[in-house]
């Protein structure tokens, strides 16, 4: 599974340098010079890569662990969990974030992060009522007095705000 | 020079001038602990407030606020696996494991320690160097920068935690995104692919906090226990750390000095120092393999960096006129409100005001590592919080750091592009750090190379500077490549003995 993810990967990579390479060509001499440089060896590096995994992947060689690299030891400190937990709990934070970007693109971010802060620990963390409301006038305050007041932050306009023509209190 | 730099101090040391500076600082201090969101957005947020103040009155509230929020940006970095700024990345990789390991409190300490050292010897470095290194870096143009790019670029052999292949990939990656936006040679906009966001290029905090903060995100999500699953101890080891900054002295000032060396030269940026001081401490290091796992000389060298570079990039930016980073091209600002004109009269006439900027990076490194030193301990505490408390929270700096960039949703579908591939490159054993330290040095490489080919053609190559640094960067390679080999034969014997122990089981 894990191996097949990786060719999976690096075909995405090999796609990656394959556009840079050939939309390259469509640039002026001086203008693609650069990265034709760059995507040409990437892309037969690429390829070589996708071939070695592909062929280790066809002939069932045992997978070596890359747990000493760098990267898969920074998460050290991790727990048990089962897969299907692991999925369901992955999917949920996706659909989170999914869903704080949403209201911050709607209503703001002076509006929208502390109704997500709240929301997400009164819902997904099960936390109490209070200190979910807490944290979530926490943020709205730190949002309008050391951002909007001491700061003068420059806020979006909300998109609700622009789709129906009305002024947002405090954006201009 | 002395008489300077004992005006300079003095005219530091007047009360008003010490309380713009505590002001500034924890400004910095509340906006550097927040992820992505950096003291570079401070200072322009701060730089009208200016206007009324005088040239040491000005530098003392901005530099400041500047270096409180690079040092609070490595404790974000440490705590939560969050970039504070862009530029402080390369303190995560080994940082935040050690905060999982219940080490905050050392990592922060060690961090703060190397820190403030690290400035110290910068600014030591710099006053004993710049009659030496003036000249040589009035010299350097286009070729010698773009052979000071190719050196850079062979860090990411150091960067790769074994994996040479995909580390070249993922560098080459980076380089390409950095092509992408306007040429800096023809001013043709490549690989827009008609979205206005991609005209201004690829950003590194939205990629930085996408291939950093949103993997550590998720992880918190899934785990859903606090982020250091170890007990923290009495005092959380900071005292261990702020010891483990003298332990290995010489690593903080080499990392300082080579900063300081990057920061001096403009347009190599400030980012690629500190991955540059982490490649240092990854090659000089006899335990390579164990970084990325919790290493403290991880911690020291980035630390050592964060201040030190910018003592650097402090002199061409008087001296010249020429920004040495980001953060002080926004200081080129405040020079025009308070009236300085910056050039060779800065090294001479108002030399005491130069010395004086030095000064504000000292005693304001001091000032904001005491206030961080309060704050430590309720700081450690927060790796002890219940991990569904922190990920909104977290979230949302992330987010706001992130469209801090540029007041840009696009940065936001960037930074949610970057978090996805940052969460399949950690699935995947894929080496997140040379894809940022790619497109740090990308956009310099392109450019750089096409100035001088287009001076020189391709007889650059043979000018003596560029192929001392070439030689050095050939050098480099080759020693990372050994060492990689022999990082992967001690792996295999480890793996040999691993299955020897597991036969000795079985039977």
């Amino acid at each position: 599974m894990h191996r097949a993810a990786n060719v999976g990967f690096s075909l995405l990579v090999m796609a990656f340098f394959a556009l840079i390479f050939f939309e390259s060509r469509t640039y002026d001499e001086r203008s693609r010079a650069f990265p034709m440089a760059i995507a040409a060896p990437m892309l037969l590096l690429s390829l070589y890569q996708v071939g070695r995994l592909s062929l280790a992947l066809y002939r069932r060689v045992p997978e070596v662990t890359a747990a000493s690299s760098n990267e898969s030891l920074e998460s050290s400190g991790q727990i048990d969990i089962d897969a299907a937990t692991t999925r369901k709990r992955v999917i949920n934070i996706l659909l989170w974030m999914a869903g704080s970007f949403v209201l911050l693109w709607l209503i703001g971010f002076r509006e929208g992060l502390p109704i997500f802060v709240f929301l997400y620990l009164w819902r997904e963390s099960k936390d109490s009522l209070a200190l979910s409301t807490t944290f979530g006038v926490a943020t709205w305050l730190i949002l309008h007095t050391f951002f909007g007041y001491f700061l003068h932050y420059p806020w979006p306009a909300p998109q609700i705000a622009l789709l129906f023509g009305f002024d947002w209190p405090g954006i201009n | 020079m002395f008489e300077a730099a004992a005006d300079g101090l003095v005219g530091l040391l007047d009360p008003f001038t010490l309380g713009l500076m505590v002001i500034g600082i924890l400004i910095g201090l509340v906006v550097g602990l927040l992820p992505g969101l950096g003291g570079i957005t401070a200072m322009v947020l701060m730089l009208p407030f200016t206007f009324d103040m005088t040239p040491i009155q000005a530098f003392s509230f901005l530099l400041g606020m500047f270096v409180v929020s690079s040092n609070a940006g490595e404790l974000t970095s440490i705590l939560f696996g969050v970039p504070g700024e862009g530029t402080t990345a390369a303190t995560i990789l080994d940082g935040h494991p050690m905060a999982k390991k219940g080490q905050a409190g050392r990592a922060m300490g060690a961090s703060l320690a190397s820190s403030g050292v690290g400035a110290v010897v910068g600014a030591i470095t710099l006053a004993i160097a710049l009659p030496i290194v003036r000249p040589l870096v009035l010299s350097f143009g286009a070729p010698e920068l773009f052979a000071l790019t190719i050196l850079g670029v062979t860090f990411i052999a150091s960067l790769s935690g074994g994996s040479l292949t995909r580390s070249i990939l993922m560098g080459g990656m980076g380089f390409a995104l950095a092509t992408v936006g306007s040429s800096p040679q023809t001013g043709i906009y490549r690989f827009t692919f008609g979205a206005p966001y991609l005209l201004e290029g690829v950003q590194l905090v939205p990629v930085a906090l996408g291939l950093f903060a949103i993997p550590e995100i998720i992880d918190l999500a899934v785990r859903r226990t606090s982020i250091a699953q170890a007990d923290l101890g009495k005092v959380g080891g900071v005292i261990q750390g702020v010891k483990d900054a003298f332990t290995h002295r010489w690593l903080v000032v080499r990392s300082a000095s080579l900063s300081a060396f990057i920061g001096l030269i403009p347009g190599l940026g400030s980012a690629a120092a500190q991955w540059m001081s982490y490649a240092h401490a990854v090659q000089s290091s006899p335990r390579q393999e164990e970084f990325g796992t919790g290493r403290v000389e991880g911690v020291l060298a980035p630390g050592a960096s964060a201040n030190a570079k910018e003592g650097g990039a402090l002199i061409p930016t008087v001296a010249f006129g020429v920004p040495g980073s980001l953060a002080m091209a926004i200081l080129l600002g405040a020079f025009q409100i308070v009236g300085l004109v910056p050039g060779p009269r800065m090294l001479t006439t108002h030399l005491d005001v130069t010395f004086s900027m030095v000064w504000i990076l000292v005693i304001a490194n001091f000032i904001s590592i005491a206030f961080l030193a309060l704050l430590l301990p309720q700081l450690v505490r927060l790796t002890k919080v219940k991990g569904l408390i922190l990920v909104p929270i977290i979230l949302a700096m992330v987010w706001l750091g992130a469209f801090s960039n540029q007041s840009n949703f696009g940065d936001l579908v960037l930074l949610a592009v970057a978090g996805a591939m940052g969460y399949a490159m950690v699935a995947l054993d894929w080496p997140r750090p040379p894809l940022i330290l790619g497109l740090v040095l990308g956009s310099l490489a392109d450019k750089n190379l096409g100035i001088a080919y287009q001076r020189y053609h391709y007889d650059f190559f043979t000018d003596p500077a560029v192929v001392v640094i070439l030689l050095i960067a050939a050098a480099s390679l080759v020693y990372a490549l050994v060492q990689n080999k022999r990082i992967a034969r001690a792996k295999a014997g480890l793996s040999d003995l691993d299955k020897r122990a597991g036969g000795r089981d079985h039977a």
